[in-house]
């Protein structure tokens, strides 16, 4: 797409390129950034959260349902970006999909430290809408996303849903047979055969 | 990406992990298995990356300054000028990579106590950089001994040693390590220095006259303790 001639330069693929490059200079800034943070320079851990605590700090709030645990969970998630920088693979994953998942495994971790959770806040985080356009540019995995939301419309609806639900969530099977009043049994028969399923659509299994 | 052999039920168990599914004594045992199971550890692995897609539309929010002032606070980290020269030049090898042998990323989990004094366990991960070389380490808080696995550092007539790193920049010897692992008892005294952001280095040493109160050469694995 993006070596496209400049005679195809109709206007959908025009703003198709333009939005691609603002992505892969995101990227690029976040990438250099994560180096400089991985060689002990503070102002590399600056820039990092310049690009990223709003991302990351919506998903710390999405699965804490808590802003003040919420930012607690964020100081110790670019603590660890620090102390981890060096160990980021750019081969691996793409720079903002390597620190979502260590803001949401830091959110998943300060859940199950918890005691039970009020059942309101569970049910309010569900009700937000997974399906918001972004317009961030770093955000940009349109291909990966695509595939990911079109394997998981692929399975049964129940399946999918508890899938969504938790990783969303970030639901126990107790919080996810309670929510979705079925039995533990059934439950987790859906979450392994629909992880089963999903990771055969996508190539892997 | 996956090992394919991985057995189902492991499948279906890292499958589970990185949902966040599990709790207590099923996480526990999962976290152990990323450890001592490679193929699992990369399977839970492989299931962050194809999820992580949906977190992209996850609505975005601004933090509140005090979260970064908290962080640079944290992130400061002055040892007395004195007591560091042996840590900068630990530093400096760590981070050029061609330096050394390895530099390895260490991850150090140490589950909260649960209640009714069911056991705790902590479990680590040792793995380079270039993704070669990996090294199991589990720690019991409670019986205060690290398990080490297989580690093949053996070295001639020199053993590997185990340091811990506080704070204030000096090495202590946590003890020698045999190149097939094994426990290794930690000293009262040094307990309290295995807890997050400590740094672990191990260097290779003359045996006979282990313990030392320093190390004499670059250490060739060094990482940090993070607890998750």
């Amino acid at each position: 797409m993006y070596s496209c001639s400049v005679g195809d330069a109709a206007n959908g693929v025009a703003v198709a390129r333009i939005v691609d490059s603002d992505a892969q200079n995101a990227r690029a800034r976040l990438v250099s950034a994560l180096h400089l943070t991985a060689s002990g320079d503070r102002s590399g851990l600056r820039h990092v959260y310049d690009l990223t605590s709003a991302k990351l700090f919506g998903i710390c709030l999405r699965i804490s349902g808590d802003r003040e645990a919420a930012e607690d969970i964020l100081q110790d998630v670019y603590v660890k970006v620090w102390r981890r920088a060096a160990s980021f693979d750019e081969g691996l994953a793409s720079p903002i999909s390597w620190l979502a998942m260590i803001a949401r495994n830091a959110a998943i971790d300060w859940r199950r430290t918890q005691a039970r959770h009020d059942a309101a806040d569970d049910d309010a985080l569900c009700t937000v809408a997974d399906g918001a356009p972004l317009a961030d540019a770093l955000m940009q995995q349109d291909e990966a996303r695509r595939r990911l939301l079109s394997c998981l419309d692929g399975l049964d609806i129940r399946q999918s849903d508890a899938i969504r639900r938790t990783f969303l969530g970030g639901l126990t099977y107790q919080e996810l047979a309670e929510r979705m009043a079925t039995p533990l049994g059934t439950i987790k028969s859906w979450i392994r055969r629909g992880m089963q399923g999903l990771k055969e659509c996508l190539g892997d299994g | 990406m996956a090992d394919p052999t991985l057995p189902p039920d492991r499948a279906g168990l890292a499958a589970e992990l990185a949902l966040g599914l599990l709790e207590g004594p099923d996480r526990a045992e999962a976290l152990r298995l990323c450890l001592s199971d490679p193929d699992f550890a990369a399977e839970v692995e492989a299931w962050g990356h194809r999820l992580s897609p949906l977190l992209d539309a996850t609505p975005q929010h601004l933090p509140s300054h005090r979260v970064w002032n908290a962080v640079e606070a944290r992130i400061a980290d002055r040892p007395s000028t004195g007591q560091v020269r042996s840590l900068r030049l630990w530093r400096g090898g760590a981070i050029a990579a061609g330096a050394i042998a390895a530099s390895l990323a260490l991850v150090l989990v140490i589950p909260r106590p649960a209640p009714e004094g069911a056991q705790t366990v902590g479990v680590s991960q040792l793995a380079d950089a270039q993704g070669g070389a990996t090294m199991a380490i589990s720690y019991d808080p409670q019986a205060g001994v690290l398990r080490l696995g297989p580690n093949g550092l053996q070295s001639g007539t020199k053993s590997p040693e185990l340091w811990i790193i506080p704070e204030d920049g000096v090495p202590r010897s946590l003890g020698l390590i045999g190149a097939d692992g094994g426990k290794l008892a930690v000293e009262a005294r040094l307990r309290q220095f295995l807890r997050d952001g400590m740094t672990l280095a191990i260097t290779l040493e003359d045996p006979a006259t282990a313990p030392h109160k320093a190390p004499t050469s670059i250490p060739i694995l060094t990482g940090k303790i993070s607890i998750i």
